[in-house]
């Protein structure tokens, strides 16, 4: 794995991590917005400009990929180097939540 | 009734921008457009309508750009020099700003930054012209009486601007610096 790519997402930011999340399925920016919100019950209300510049990021480092454009709206899937960091994150997060337990 | 404003915003003065744009909102004059400084206004009620400014010079996709603000709630008004101008309704519960973590805003600050550097290249080329020229004349040309004179006026003017415009152009990169530190509401 690209070192910079490592040095920005390990650990990611808490919005990074949604985006990713939302988009172990198919999904455009409006729909990952409301998935998040759902998810977290209100508590993460993801802005237009934020998810519009995630989206950009991740999609030029080859986390995820443009699956279809719909009356123009993009809807992009996740590649397996994104779901590759995912797992690590999950892993990390696991262990984080898991040694503030004890 | 339309009005027009002449008003110059800096791409660090943003924030001021959009309050701005709110404040004429607010006394009834919406932003239909803008020309270079000239912001046209249209005759509107009194409502509280927050505006904000992405800035995406480099966007290529510009309908799929705004459709995804539009999902969101923005009305797309019009943008100038990669400068994009959003509203929307104060009233409505949602999120009313264009960036809801630190770190996307601190990329699109970020990108102001690179454009600002960027616009000081011409004003440095300048600045190593007229010492470059101010040398050779003082130790190899034969110097007239009208040549000072035309030189020191080109140093004193140079000097001036450069002076005028670094200071502004710090101001501004402070500003962004603590525009990213600040709290985001």
């Amino acid at each position: 794995m690209d070192k910079r790519i490592r040095r920005f997402y390990m650990p990611m930011t808490e919005t990074s991590f949604y985006i990713l999340f939302a988009l172990q399925n198919e999904m455009h920016g409006y729909s990952i917005m409301q998935y998040v919100k759902d998810l977290t019950e209100g508590e993460i209300n993801l802005g237009a400009g934020t998810v519009y510049t995630s989206l950009s990021k991740m999609e030029k480092d080859g986390l995820i990929v443009l699956a279809k454009t719909e009356s123009n709206r993009k809807f992009y899937n996740m590649t397996d180097l994104g779901r590759e960091i995912l797992d690590i994150e999950i892993l990390r997060i696991e262990r984080l939540y898991k040694n503030s337990r004890t | 009734m339309v009005k027009k404003i002449r008003k110059k915003f800096y791409l660090s003065d943003f924030e001021e921008e959009q309050a701005f744009l709110s404040s004429q909102r607010s006394a009834g004059w919406r932003l239909t457009e803008i020309r270079g400084k000239k912001y046209f206004f249209e005759e509107c009620d009194q409502e509280s309508v927050v505006y904000q400014i992405d800035f995406n010079p480099k966007e290529q996709q510009k309908s799929e750009y705004i459709q995804l603000f539009t999902d969101f709630g923005w009305t797309f008004i019009t943008d100038k020099e990669g400068k994009y101008y959003f509203s929307k309704p104060a009233s409505q519960y949602s999120e009313d700003q264009l960036f809801s973590d630190r770190e996307t805003k601190m990329m699109m600050c970020n990108k102001i930054m690179k454009r600002k550097l960027i616009q000081l290249i011409p004003l440095s080329v300048i600045a190593v012209i007229i010492s470059t020229v101010l040398a050779l004349n003082l130790f190899y040309l034969d110097l007239f009486p009208t040549g000072i004179l035309f030189i020191l006026s080109l140093i004193w003017i140079g000097w001036l601007s450069l002076t005028l415009y670094s200071m502004k152009y710090v101001s501004g990169f402070f500003k962004l610096k603590k525009i990213i530190n600040g709290n985001l509401n």
